[in-house]
């Protein structure tokens, strides 16, 4: 039995448990949503076995062969927030949760992908460091809360973008005039800045052994949000050089992931930088721009394990 | 230099700043991250600096570090706007994740991707890893409903901390065996074990990769640990 665990309105927990249909695989999806009903019994010591339910339905923790983890942030799901952190329900939602990633932690079938895998993405500057040493080159990075090392910073580069440093999702934004005032205010919290380099961007999945790359075309500095500026964003399939393929996927393998969505782009000189490796990628997004069979890719990982 | 990153409300981290006031230790807690000063230059760790009790001091300068947080918490910042604590100290605790694994010195422990304490394993992660390493253990089981109780606290009778190389608490070879071996797995330089009476003897049954330096020997050791390495350590 292969077990996905999220939201069943997430995209690309739903195309996987599609293509595993497709394949005639046994599946069932454990629905967060569905926390006030599910109950959890495991037992860890030198096997690993247990029993999950919801909904009517029971699985031994044993007979399940593969893991697809894409759980939501338990806190913001309605029921929880609606609830409040004092209920019985936010309780039990949270040991729900905290006893669900112990289990995708320490069962010996394949996880994609286990947390503490995925924790590498939790500290970009963390995480560009093993990016580097796994042969890739990383832009010029500086975190810092001296607005004075910011500006030496901006003008050694020229041109700088600002983003998060830890794992929340932030637009990435170009440091201009407009902010000079407001640098002062990195003293209180370290701020992330970074060489900006022109260029096209590529997103890179990496399933297993196989490789599927997409060059994006946008004229925004976050092509994520081009729309929100009024921009555009064309994405199309592209085939990458053996040798960059190849790095990708030593990437991923480095770093533990069995499924990544590596974030590149191409200098107008020909070089190559990596900025972030995804553990847990909305690859739908670009499954239906280019047509490529990621989920399918994905199925086959979990049902061949 | 040796610096204790801890809470400003941690009592034994003021004692190992006293104890180690000779080598020029010093506490660096949330509100320094709040100062002016710290820089983090990928691939340069050189020329990184911290601010340590309020003064900027260069990565170079600093010898080892003694970590007592596994992360940085909002409740830690009343200084900053409380709409803002949440995300900020996500921010901190992510920066000192790169800051301190670019640190070429000792530290206990080495954070991780998930700790500034070391490994971020669940009770279950070190019962398997111990299991893995040949440590007998006693199976956890978790049980979750929604109209459970808690379980009751397991009843340890034998305890032993690793520190570096020195082994505090009950004095069985074999159980000092298992925290060196468990410490390795978890490439970790300090840790308690606690052990549980299962079967026909002991088993490890908890884990905490933050002991308590209740002692100044455990202290001591801390510090030998840390400045094995470097110049401050040599006699």
């Amino acid at each position: 039995m292969i077990l996905l665990w999220g939201l069943p309105g997430d995209g690309p927990l739903r195309a996987v448990y599609s293509a595993l249909k497709r394949r005639n695989a046994p599946v069932c999806l454990f629905d967060q949503c569905s926390i006030a009903s599910a109950t959890l019994d495991l037992d860890v010591g030198p096997t690993v076995h247990g029993t999950l339910q919801w909904d009517g339905n029971a699985v031994a923790l044993e007979a399940v062969t593969a893991i697809y983890a894409r759980p939501y942030d338990v806190r913001r799901l309605p029921m929880l927030s609606e609830a409040g952190p004092l209920s019985p329900l936010w309780h039990h939602g949270m040991a729900l949760d905290d006893g669900m990633q112990a289990w995708v932690e320490v069962t010996p079938v394949r996880v994609v992908n286990r947390p503490s895998m995925m924790a590498s993405n939790g500290s970009k500057p963390y995480q560009a460091e093993l990016i580097r040493a796994a042969g890739l080159d990383v832009p010029d990075t500086l975190v810092t809360t001296d607005a004075k090392a910011a500006m030496v910073f901006h003008e050694h580069h020229g041109s700088v973008i600002y983003k998060s440093t830890s794992g929340v999702r932030s637009i990435v934004s170009r440091l201009g005039p407009e902010h000079k005032d407001r640098l002062m205010d990195i003293g209180n919290c370290p701020t992330q800045f970074q060489q900006y380099i022109p260029g096209t961007d590529y997103r890179v999945h990496v399933v297993g052994d196989r490789v599927f790359a997409a060059q994006i075309a946008s004229d925004a500095d976050d092509y994520r949000y081009a729309g929100r500026s009024g921009g555009r964003t064309e994405i199309r399939a592209c085939t990458l050089e053996p040798e960059l393929r190849e790095r990708c996927r030593r990437l991923a393998a480095e770093l533990g992931l069995l499924f990544a969505g590596v974030d590149l782009r191409r200098s107008p000189e020909g070089r190559w930088y990596c900025f972030e490796v995804n553990p847990s990628p909305g690859f739908t997004f670009y499954q239906e721009a280019t047509g490529q069979k990621i989920a399918e890719s994905v199925a086959s990982l979990l049902a061949d394990a | 230099m040796l610096v204790i990153l801890s809470s400003a409300h941690d009592s034994t981290a003021r004692s190992v700043v006293e104890a180690w006031a000779s080598l020029g230790a010093a506490l660096c807690t949330p509100a320094d991250l709040s100062t002016p000063g710290w820089r983090y230059s990928a691939g340069q760790p050189d020329e990184g600096a911290a601010v340590v009790a309020g003064q900027i001091v260069p990565a170079s300068r600093i010898t080892g570090v003694l970590t007592r947080l596994p992360a940085i918490h909002a409740e830690m910042l009343p200084h900053i706007h409380a709409a803002d604590r949440e995300y900020v100290a996500g921010e901190m605790t992510a920066f000192l994740i790169a800051f301190l694994s670019a640190l070429p010195c000792r530290l206990l422990n080495r954070p991780t991707a998930g700790s500034l304490l070391g490994p971020a394993w669940r009770p279950e992660q070190w019962i398997r890893a111990a299991a893995k390493a040949g440590i007998p253990v006693r199976p956890i089981h978790r049980s979750v409903r929604l109209s459970a109780l808690s379980p009751p606290e397991s009843e340890i009778v034998a305890e032993v901390t690793l520190i570096g190389d020195r082994i505090f608490g009950d004095g069985e070879p074999s159980l000092a065996a298992w925290a060196h071996s468990l410490a390795q797995a978890a490439g970790v330089g300090m840790l308690t074990l606690g052990f549980a009476l299962y079967g026909s003897g002991l088993a490890l049954a908890s884990v905490d990769p933050m002991p308590d330096l209740n002692s100044h020997e455990k202290i001591d050791a801390a510090r030998e640990f840390l400045l094995a390495d470097s110049k401050e350590g040599r006699p």
